[in-house]
Order: structure tokens, then sequence, then C-alpha cells
């Protein structure tokens, strides 16, 4: 299937057809109809990967380069899970984590969910904490 | 001051006049209480790498805090930054106002400014600048506006019937919180319904802790996110237990959840926490302003918000919290521009500082125009409330502005009251939440403020809150729930904001939904402001929605009406000579007595004329009635009576009721005494001015007759008067001359 085009903004009035819920299910098969008939979750109602690719697209081209990069940490935010995003915010915030705490983090993120540029961000994180003094002394832990 | 005994009568009303319940401070630099400008403000400066920086504003990084750090590395495009940096700062002031130079244009060229830069170039505009700039910057073309819906008991029909109203007034957004925290999903999903109830597309959010904040999106209870703080002072952000990593992780995972992201800032924060380091409160601003765009956020609430009497205590405040708007606008953020807490105890003055977000036009004017009666603002807000939406709505009728309001007819808000009411109780019934009886429903239906609603037990209403946050329901549930009973057409409203999520339309920059349900964003709908007749202008069915406020009224049917009942005919007899000495004539208006029967304050010709008549009598002098037909002009139809009164004195008098005292030998436009505010005049008064007239053809003194002021009348009536003018202008017969009355009373 080809990607819908980013110039075919909004999607869903210009790419409908093309779109998908990050469980699968067709855009357009999303009806009232369909979660009467028992057939549609909440699962089923998450944004794509691939749609907030898109979009990061859409956002570049019109030179919002920024919100684009977010959209791609966002993109490959989707496959994990709740309680884990709320685990690395929690670990982002002040003097929760150690350097090598947020390294094995970024290692993970970038390992198991393919998450490269949440990976580099939080690497950069772990730079300026350090330099910042916003890490968890090793000592004070657990 | 001086002492009571001596003190200036006006001086002592000065002091009680609500401007003087504010606190006004002389700048203290050296802790941060300075707007703009303060001496410790570093100077613009960047020193680029090997495709990285290594000093900005006078700081190189290895000095860098965490958030240089973050805005070095995320926020400031290098590819613009030396050109940027080596333009004069007052050259791109001027681009921002001159018409020449669009929108895109300057986007790039600001992406490259440090926050020190970003400061000057603002510094170099007057208020009326960063307006027409703001005009220019602004992200989406259409101007929109953002509510407030709480109420103190927490409610949850009051809550739903509110956010009806709201979305049905043109609010875009509506955010609500909490007053006990455990409320958050009950509160959120009674706003979700309420809003849906009345359009389709309105963008809800529950603000409260951040973790929570994000279950509530990821339940589909809300559809975006307001409460990502930031501050400028390293320091501030410790206190508020983040980092600009940790913030910009949760905005990236609303993105992940399809929830819209705007972040918080604004000047005064960091001051307030005691932690300014002697900077400015805008320069604390463009830090957070470039955090928020380095985080990528697609915008920020900014313009001091909760602070803002911070900022307006001091010398140029206002002017440095529109700077702050315009800088998040320079930076292609959206802007939801504050006017939200309570900016000031002077109505003049608050609606002075509206004017500076509301005529150019912001993404939304207000980040929470309290839809409710403040009494029932949870977020401290109120600035303008429930209580000022008609206000409101002449204002833009006033100005030709779009403040994202519209008028409303009281019965449409009361059935979608009571349909939103009725359907949040469905679904309480529906998912086993405490019941919400019929009587609330009506309350809440016909309700002003949560003073209107009976009291809910608090306990069990929690409880079903944390069951509904902890258990699996969602908002699917609430969607089947809403279908099954009976309320289709909001079920799909609710599902097509989730089906919205799934295309992510709405995450790009300044995203609302249209009436259709169409999303509107910088992308689609971008502001390519260019001067006059360029940018986003009424279109001919909007201004005729802002014009016809349901209290606007038909001129013609103002005046028309009101007949006599035949009290007093005045029969012609003849043309009008001159007459005996003896006589005063009293000269009437084309319409009076005939077209019209009552002056502007009501007052019957037939009882005017006759108090005249008594008032001549008293003095005993003559009189004689004259109508005046070439003109409606007073002061034409008293000196043209004058020219045939026998004694030279002559009464004129318009059907309106204004009254002169004439004399033959005085110039036309001369008089001896004048009454130009009708409505002031009693029977009374006019009996007095027939006496007086009696006296000046008798050769004998008088006293003029005392009229009291009343500095609201001409505002009252000048409507009224122009259009009573006008229907007697209407009767004049053009070189007609005078003619002889016989008054008749019945």
């Amino acid at each position: 299937m080809s990607e819908p085009d980013a110039a075919r903004y909004p999607l869903a009035q210009h790419a409908a057809d093309r779109l998908r819920s990050h469980s699968g299910v067709p855009y357009e098969r999303i009806t009232l109809e369909a979660v009467r008939a028992g057939e549609i979750s909440s699962d089923d109602l998450t944004v794509d990967r691939a749609t907030l690719l898109l979009q990061a697209e859409v956002a570049e081209k019109a030179g919002y380069r920024q919100l684009a990069e977010n959209l791609r940490r966002g993109a490959e935010l989707v496959e994990i899970p709740n309680d884990h995003l709320l685990r690395i915010y929690e670990a982002l915030r002040p003097r929760r984590a150690t350097y090598q705490e947020l390294e094995a983090l970024a290692d993970e993120l970038e390992g198991r969910y393919a998450a490269a540029a949440n990976a580099r961000f939080i690497r950069q994180a772990a730079e300026a904490y350090r330099a910042g003094g916003l890490l968890r002394a090793e000592a004070a832990g657990s | 001051m001086a002492p009571s005994s001596s003190r200036s009568k006006r001086f002592a009303i000065l002091a009680e006049r609500d401007i003087n319940r504010e606190t006004f401070i002389h700048e203290l630099p050296e802790v941060g209480l300075i707007a703009m400008d303060s001496p410790l403000d570093p100077a613009p400066s960047l020193r680029i790498e090997g495709g990285r920086i290594m000093e900005m504003d006078g700081r190189a990084r290895r000095d860098f805090d965490p958030i240089d750090h973050f805005i070095a590395d995320n926020a400031l495009d290098l590819t613009h930054a030396e050109t940027a940096m080596a333009t004069d700062s007052l050259r791109i002031a001027r681009m921002l106002v001159d018409i020449e130079t669009p929108r895109r244009d300057l986007l790039t060229l600001l992406g490259g400014c440090t926050p020190a830069k970003l400061i000057e170039v603002v510094g170099r505009l007057n208020v009326l600048e960063m307006m027409m700039a703001m005009q220019k910057m602004r992200a989406r073309r259409t101007p929109a506006n953002q509510a407030h819906v709480t109420n103190w008991k927490e409610h949850p029909a009051l809550l739903a019937a509110d956010a009806a109203e709201a979305a049905w007034r043109g609010f875009a957004e509506e955010e609500t919180t909490v007053r006990v925290a455990r409320s958050a999903p009950l509160n959120a999903l009674a706003i979700l319904i309420g809003s849906q109830t009345a359009r389709g597309g309105v963008l809800t959010q529950c603000a409260v802790e951040e973790a929570i904040n994000l279950r509530l999106g990821i339940k589909g209870l809300t559809s975006y996110a307001e409460t990502l703080s930031v501050y400028g002072a390293a320091p501030a952000f410790n206190d508020g237990d983040d980092t600009p990593w940790s913030k910009a992780f949760l905005a990236s995972a609303y993105a992940a959840r399809g929830v819209k992201v705007r972040f918080s800032s604004g000047t005064g924060s960091e001051v307030l926490m005691g932690h300014a380091q002697g900077k400015s409160m805008l320069y604390l601003e463009a830090r957070c302003l470039l955090m928020v765009k380095g985080a990528g956020s697609q915008g920020v609430q900014n313009g001091s918000i909760s602070c803002i009497a911070l900022p307006g205590s001091l010398p140029g405040g206002f002017r440095a919290v529109l700077a702050e708007n315009l800088m998040a606008a320079m930076l292609g953020l959206e802007v939801a521009s504050g006017n939200d807490a309570m900016s000031s105890h002077s109505d003049l003055r608050k609606a002075a500082k509206l004017m500076l977000q509301l005529l150019p036009g912001t993404d939304f004017i207000t980040s929470g125009y309290s839809s409710i009666p403040k009494e029932d603002n949870l977020f401290g807000g109120g600035n303008f409330d429930a209580e000022d939406f008609d206000d409101w709505l002449v204002i833009q009728r006033d100005m030709k502005v779009d403040g994202g309001m519209r008028p409303v007819r009281e019965e449409d808000v009361l059935a979608l009251r009571r349909r939103a009411a009725t359907a949040l109780q469905a679904v309480y019934e529906d998912l086993g939440f405490p019941e919400i009886s019929d009587q609330e429903v009506e309350a809440a239906t016909r309700a002003h403020s949560s003073a209107d609603m009976p009291d809910r037990d608090p306990i069990p209403d929690l409880a079903a809150a944390d069951r509904f946050l902890d258990g699996p329901r969602t908002v699917v549930d609430v969607i089947r729930a809403l279908d099954r009973r009976g309320f289709p057409e909001i079920a799909g409203r609710l599902l097509e904001l989730q089906r919205q999520r799934i295309a992510g339309d709405y995450l790009q920059p300044s995203a609302i939904f249209d009436v259709d349900f169409k999303v509107l964003s910088a992308i689609n709908d971008p502001n390519e402001y260019l001067g006059p007749g360029t940018g986003y202008r009424l279109t001919p069915e909007r201004w005729r929605e802002l014009r016809d406020l349901p209290q606007v009224k038909d001129p013609l049917a103002l005046v028309s009406g009101r007949a006599d009942n035949g009290r007093l005919v005045l029969q012609e007899i003849g043309p009008a000579a001159e007459g005996d000495p003896g006589e005063v004539v009293i000269g009437v208006g084309p319409a009076f007595g005939c077209a019209i029967h009552q002056t502007l304050s009501g007052l019957s010709h037939a009882d005017v004329l006759r108090a005249l008549l008594a008032g001549l009598e008293d003095e005993g002098m003559q009189a004689r009635i004259v109508r005046v037909r070439h003109t409606s002009d007073c002061a034409v139809i008293g000196h043209r009576a004058a020219r045939l009164s026998g004694s030279g004195v002559a009464i004129g008098i318009q059907s309106k009721g204004t009254t002169v005292i004439h004399q033959r030998d005085l110039a036309p436009l001369n008089n001896l005494e004048l009454f130009p505010q009708a409505p002031n005049l009693t029977l009374e008064s006019y009996r007095a001015i027939g006496r007086n007239a009696a006296r000046y053809a008798m050769g004998r003194p008088a006293a003029p007759v005392p009229v009291k002021i009343d500095n609201m009348m001409r505002l009252r009536l000048i409507v009224h008067t122009t259009l009573m003018h006008l229907r007697e202008t209407g009767e004049v017969v053009a070189h007609a001359a005078p003619v002889d009355l016989k008054a008749v009373w019945r």
C-alpha cells in the first residue's frame, strides 16, 4: 500500500481511505454501527505510527521542524504501553535517575522499541543532567 | 496624604476608586521585579562551532544551565542562526510590522534568534506595532476562544449543561479542572458529553496532575492537554519537579496517543517562585518559549496567566505581556493569550488590556474565558465571566472584530442544557454511577451557578470516579451508553473525536475543529496576512451573525404606534398672521399632536400643551397655537412663531418635547431660554416655561426655569431622539406657511 501524500492534509478528509488505527482497523470502518456491533474496542482508537510519521512530514514541510521531531518521537512511543511511558517520564524528572540508569533507558528504547530518536533525546538529557546537577546521586539511591 | 480634615474631596474619591485597590510598585531589577530590560539581562550573542552552539547570550557552553542546553540543542535553527543574529534587531522589528514581509519569511529568520535577541527585537516595538505584528504572526488565520467550565460543587449535571452552553456560544476549546483531585475523570466526562451535545468538534481537557492528565487522554475523555508548565529559570523548573526533557517527553507521549498538547508559561512565575535571578520577566519568558518550541509543542498558553497582576504592578507590564504573546507567535507557536486570571479591579483597565489581544486576534483570545460565574471558577479565573457575555458580544459588534463568540437565543440554550444534562444522566445510569435525578437535570437546565444546584453526596461520586479511572472502561463504553440510551448523535460526535485522534490532523499547529467538524490549523488555514484586504476578514455570514444580537431592535418599531386615542385634536383654522400684543404664540412642530402624540419621555402632547397654556394663563397672557410646517428645527420653529406673536415672544416646541422660548428680535439661533434635553422636562417644567414666556412678553423679570443635568439621558435616548426627529422631519412641507390651530381636548 502506498503511503498517503503529505500534501493531502487534512488526512481525515483527503486520505481517509488509507488511514488505519494502530490496531490495524481501517479508519473508514470505525463507525457507530461498528461500535454498536461490538467490533470496536478502545485499542482500535489509537493513532498509528505511520500516521504520526506522515503528520511529522506535513509539519516539516510547513516549516515546523521541532514539532515534526516531536511527532517522530511520538511515533516511536506508539508501541510502548501506557505504564511504561509514565515510568520513563518519571525517570526524566529531576534527580530520579542516575546517569547510568538514563543510559540504560536509552539503550532499552533503542533496542527493544526501535525508538532511536527518543534514545538520542534521553542521552542528551543525561548529559545535561550531569552538567546541571539533575541526576540522582548514586549513594542516595534506592 | 493630608489628614482627613484638610483632604481634597476629589482626591478622597479617587482613592476609593477600583483602580486604587491595585498595588503598583517601582521596579526592583535585582530580584527580577521588572517587566522588560533588566540591567542583568544578557546581550544577544551566539557562537557556533562544528554545528554546535558553543556560546549563547554571553554564556559559554561549559557554563550552560539545563535550560540553555535544551534551547541550544533543540530549539534554535542553526542554518539561519548566524544570519538572524547578524541582522539588526531594529530591522527585524520593522519587518514584523512591514506588510510586504510574509510571516513565513519571518518564521525562518526568527527561528535562529536566541532569547536575548528575541527580547531585543520586540523591545523595539510599541504596543500598536506589537498588535500589528500579532495580526500578521499568529498561526491560524481564523481566531478562536477557549472557555473555562467548572463549578464549585463539581456538580456533573451543571458541568455538562455549562459545557453545552459554552460550545453553543462558539468556544472552540473548553477546559475544566477539579476542586477535589479525584473528581477528574467524571468532570472530564461531563464537559465532554456537554460540549459535544451542542456541537461536534469542541476540544476539551481537564487540568490535573500530569500522570492523571495523560491517563484521561488515553481513556479518550479529553482531546487536548495544557498542563505542561515550563519556567525560564532552572531553579524554578526544579521546584516544579520537572525538566525541559521530562516535559518534552510527555509531549511526545501525548502525541503517541493522538492528543493535542499546548504548553503553559508566562511572565512573573519565576520571580513569584523567588528564582528570577535578576532577569526581566520577558527575558525568562523568551527562554520558556524557546523550550516550548524545542520540545516540539505546537503551541503555548502565555500572557502571564495566573501571575498577571505581577507584571501589572510594574511599569510597562501589560506591554510586556503582549510582547510575550507576540514572541510565541514569532516562534510559530499557537498562542492562547491569557486574559483568564483577574487582571484588574478596574473594568476600564481590564477592557483596555483585552484590546491588545482582541483587536489583532490571537489563536485563542483568552486561555480561559470563564463561561461560568467567577465564583464557580476553580482556576481562580473569571477576568471575563458569564455575566460579561453580552458585553463581549457588543464589543465584537462595535469593532467588527471576531472574538470567537456568537450571540445565542435563550430557548436554544435551555434546550441544549437540558439535553446535555439528560444525556449525562443516562450515561451515569448506564455505567452504574450515582444517580443524577430529574430534579438535578431541571436545576442544571436553568442554573446560573452552583448556588442554584442541589447538593450531592460526594462520597459515592468520588468512589465512582476512582473506579472509572482505574477500571477498564473508556470512552467506548460512554459512546455505547449514549447510543443505547437514545443519544446516537452525541455518541457519533464522541466517536468522531476518537477518529480524529487516529487521523492526527489536529496535532498540527493551532488546530481546532469548525462547526462542520473539519480541522482548521496553521497548515490548511494559515495566517497569510499581508496588509489591508488580506488575512482574516469576517465573511458576510459571520458579520451578520455577530451583528444581529437578540436585543437588537427594529428602528422603525421603536417610535411607531403609541397613539393618543384622540385626546388632543389640533384643527387647522387658516393661515397664521401677526396677532395682538397681548398674546404669546406656541409654535408646534409639523408632527406635534398629529403624526406623533408623545414626547421622548412619554408625556402626551395633550398634557404638555395644556401645561404650557396653564403657565401662560397663570400670568394672564393670551395664547395662540400655530403649527410651523416648513421646518422641524426647534430654533426655527420658535423664531418663526415669535415673528407671528403680537408680543414678539413665542414658545417653540418639537414633537419630541424639545422647547425654546424665543423673541422676534433675536437671531434665529439665539434664544431667551432653551431646553435641549426634552426627557428632563416634566409637566411642571412645561408650565414654568409657559409662565416665563408670559413674563418675558410682559417685560417682567423671569428666573430661568431650572432643569436637572442627566448625563446618561443622551446615551439612553439618542436613538429614539433621532428616529422621532426623522419622523417629524418627514412631516415637513417645504415652503408651507404657518397655520393657526384650534386645540380640542376630549
